[in-house]
């Protein structure tokens, strides 16, 4: 019996009980033909619809990374095309964790932007737990489910943060330039970012101009403050990220990995975000300078080969 | 030589980072003749460099780093050096933005400083258009708190109660009462609710954002053998960290959180700068060098008053604009506030193609279309060249009125009037 009937059934003891009825019963009785046809019609509960069937290759008790990907990637674990989500799943490799990868957009993630990672729900009373966790947490959360296991320790080089600014501001900026601004490159963007999203042409202008504005603001965001305000300077940005890489490689040496550490940390995973893309000729580069100084540079190619082989 | 630099402010040479980190490198650099101009025309970027060749062809170098790299061109680059720069650029700008530009209080005493160093025109410009790229610059920081003021609206400095005129009393005897009836109500401040208001979570992020800097910075320098970060000489990348510190260090600011966290956590740091600021000889006074304009001859007098005000640096005239420039640079500034009509970002490629025009014009070229079409519609209806779609009178032929059917249909005709 649903709520419905058992207030009602309620009003109407009430109703035999005291036989002064209230505004409500008067107004709002159900006429008694109406009630006999109603009786006759019980509430039918649906039990919920299945999943979709797309999603049930994925298993439901693991970790979900919803990054940038397409489907068959996704299915054999294939590398990200985005660098800011290659980073977070080669960090959750190094560190061990299960994970499987969803192929989703900027629009699903709750903070607007990928990677997040849906973690394992254990049953259905879980299911409230399961908060996202967006791209900057995913550290604190990684460390959270090792406890058991040593702790991956930061490396105590006084340099890592001035190290660290190369990879995520020079070779940020000229990777920005050389999708999405270089012309050559727009083939490249077109598949990847934009017809994904959708196929009339012109929404898929609007997107276009969209990704290339964006890329402009957030390089000349990251200008100094002595260049002119409206001015991208392609010599200088190359010229920025070639020498990022020639210090990096000197940093690497002939160690395995940055900062002499034994196993590969988040810094490693960050620069293999950007070096496996740019040597990927798979990717389909249209015009690929970046890769090219990238190759002349061994340490980095060498650094970028062994993540490759362990881990994907 | 001639260097041209934003002007001097707060005992600086100048107010901007990459400026005096050029002033500190060439006055390393040591005898060299060369001369100090202060300038407020930044279509080019600031600091720039002006070298008179053998054939008397002035040839200019733009920015801090290939001023660098031209005075220095031998010089071996060390990886930590460029990986320096780059965190210098990365994360000092942001601090310096918001301690300079975007907390509303501190706001005003920078602007007083522009003040004294800008033409009258320039005032109106070049602060605001700062500002709006250090706010641009560090939105995605999520520090908006701080900046009090972002709706056009300068509540500091107003007395308290006030709120516009006319309303004077009201308000005032509002918020008064509101005060005492807030006393009144039971108020239990948690230690949670406390810290989650927005000015203090304010300052806990700008706290984290100091010590991101200063921490890393001042490892670094412990870690070196020598007084500065190679040896005990003044590097270029030392140029660049003193840029970046001693605007951090020197201004008096009302709101001086990032100079008290340096001077209370960070001594070494402090002691680097002031050791750079002392060797170089970089103090300079704002008046002596704004004075310098009086000067009518243009040589010996510039040279008499240096050594009168016993000034350590070679400074000159400032550059002074013609009616004609002023005007250009207004119009500029103000067609750079128009949407659709605001010059495009320039990108200076080698490469042969090029993003096709209609491309970046996109948003231009749309809106230009359809105002165009809409114009052409309104004239040609105006005009007549098109009628508008009325259509004819409509006639309806062979149409019986109840009247046509004779007594009845009379009656029946009455009847429906009456009804009406």
């Amino acid at each position: 019996m649903t709520d419905d009937d058992a207030q009602h059934d309620g009003a109407k003891q009430r109703d035999d009980s005291s036989p002064a009825k209230s505004i409500f019963d008067v107004f709002f009785r159900i006429p008694p033909p109406l009630k006999r046809i109603f009786d006759q019609t019980p509430l039918i509960t649906y039990p919920e619809n299945e999943p979709p069937l797309r999603t049930a290759n994925i298993e439901r008790n693991n970790n979900l990374l919803y990054i940038f990907t397409t489907d068959t990637e996704a299915r054999n674990g294939r590398p990200s095309f985005n660098p800011g989500c290659l980073k977070w799943q080669t960090y959750l490799k190094f560190e061990g964790i299960p994970f499987c990868t969803v192929p989703s957009t900027n629009h699903a993630s709750p903070s607007g932007a990928l990677p997040f990672l849906l973690p394992a729900g254990r049953g259905q009373d879980a299911r409230s737990a399961r908060d996202p966790i967006a791209g900057g947490k995913l550290k604190r959360w990684t460390a959270t489910q090792k406890e058991n296991k040593e702790k991956s320790r930061e490396p105590e080089d006084v340099r890592y943060e001035a190290y660290a600014s190369l990879v995520d501001h020079r070779l940020r900026r000229a990777w920005l330039y050389q999708l999405y601004l270089n012309p050559a490159n727009h083939a490249l963007v077109h598949r990847l970012y934009i017809a994904p999203c959708s196929s009339n042409p012109f929404v898929q202008l609007t997107i276009a101009h969209q990704l290339r504005s964006s890329a402009t603001t957030e390089i000349l965001k990251s200008n100094t403050t002595s260049a002119a305000s409206n001015i991208v300077d392609e010599d200088e940005i190359l010229g920025g990220a070639r020498e990022a890489m020639e210090a990096l490689a000197e940093l690497l040496g002939d160690n395995p990995w940055f900062f002499g550490q034994e196993k590969p940390g988040i810094f490693d995973a960050g620069l293999f975000a950007y070096t496996e893309l740019l040597l990927d000729d798979g990717l389909g580069w249209a015009e690929n300078r970046l890769g090219v100084m990238l190759r002349q540079s061994g340490g980095l190619v060498r650094h970028s080969d062994k993540i490759r082989e362990v881990h994907f | 030589m001639r260097l041209y630099v934003l002007g001097p402010a707060f005992d600086l040479p100048s107010l901007d980072p990459e400026c005096l980190a050029a002033i500190a490198l060439l006055q390393s650099l040591g005898p060299e003749e060369w001369q100090l101009i202060p300038t407020h025309d930044d279509t080019h970027g600031l600091p720039y460099l002006t070298l008179n060749n053998d054939n008397n062809t002035a040839k200019s170098i733009h920015g801090f780093a290939s001023i660098t790299h031209h005075l220095r061109p031998h010089l071996p680059k060390f990886g930590d050096d460029i990986a320096l720069t780059s965190f210098l650029h990365s994360t000092a700008q942001p601090l310096l933005d918001l301690s300079l530009y975007l907390s509303s209080e501190n706001y005003p005493t920078t602007r007083s400083a522009f003040t004294k160093i800008l033409p009258w025109h320039t005032n109106y410009l070049l602060p605001p258009r700062r500002r709006a790229a250090a706010r641009h610059r560090t939105e995605n920081l999520g520090l908006g708190g701080i900046d009090v003021d972002n709706v056009h609206e300068d509540l500091s400095g107003r007395p308290e109660g006030f709120d516009g005129v006319g309303k004077e009393q009201g308000a005032g005897f509002e918020v008064e009462a509101q005060k005492r009836a807030s006393l009144l109500l039971p108020r239990k401040d948690t230690l949670k609710s406390f810290l989650k208001r927005p000015e203090h979570s304010a300052v806990f992020k700008l706290h984290s954002l100091a010590e991101n800097f200063f921490g890393p910075l001042q490892d670094i320098l412990e870690s070196t053998e020598g007084k500065y970060l190679h040896g005990d000489k003044v590097s270029a990348v030392d140029c660049l960290a003193y840029g970046y510190l001693a605007l951090m260090l020197f201004p008096t600011l009302p709101q001086d959180w990032l100079a008290r966290t340096m001077k209370r956590k960070y001594g070494v740091l402090v002691a680097y700068v002031e050791r750079i600021h002392a060797e170089l000889r970089l103090g300079t006074n704002v008046g002596d060098v704004m004075a310098l304009s009086q000067c009518r001859d243009e040589e010996e007098g510039v040279a008499a008053h240096r050594s009168a005000r016993a000034m350590t640096l070679p400074w000159s005239t400032a550059t002074t604009s013609t009616p004609i420039e002023v005007l250009m640079s207004t119009a500029r500034e103000l067609l750079s506030h128009i949407p659709f009509l605001s010059p495009s970002t320039t990108i200076l490629a080698k490469g042969k193609d090029r993003i096709a025009l209609w491309q970046q014009f996109l948003p231009a070229l749309l809106t230009l279309a359809t105002t165009a079409m809409g114009t052409a519609v309104y004239l040609s209806i105006r005009t007549g060249l098109i009628p508008w779609p009325h259509g004819e009178t409509v006639h309806l032929f062979g149409r019986k009125r109840l009247v046509d059917y004779g007594h009845l249909g009379a009656a029946l005709g009455g009847l429906s009037l009456l009804g009406r």
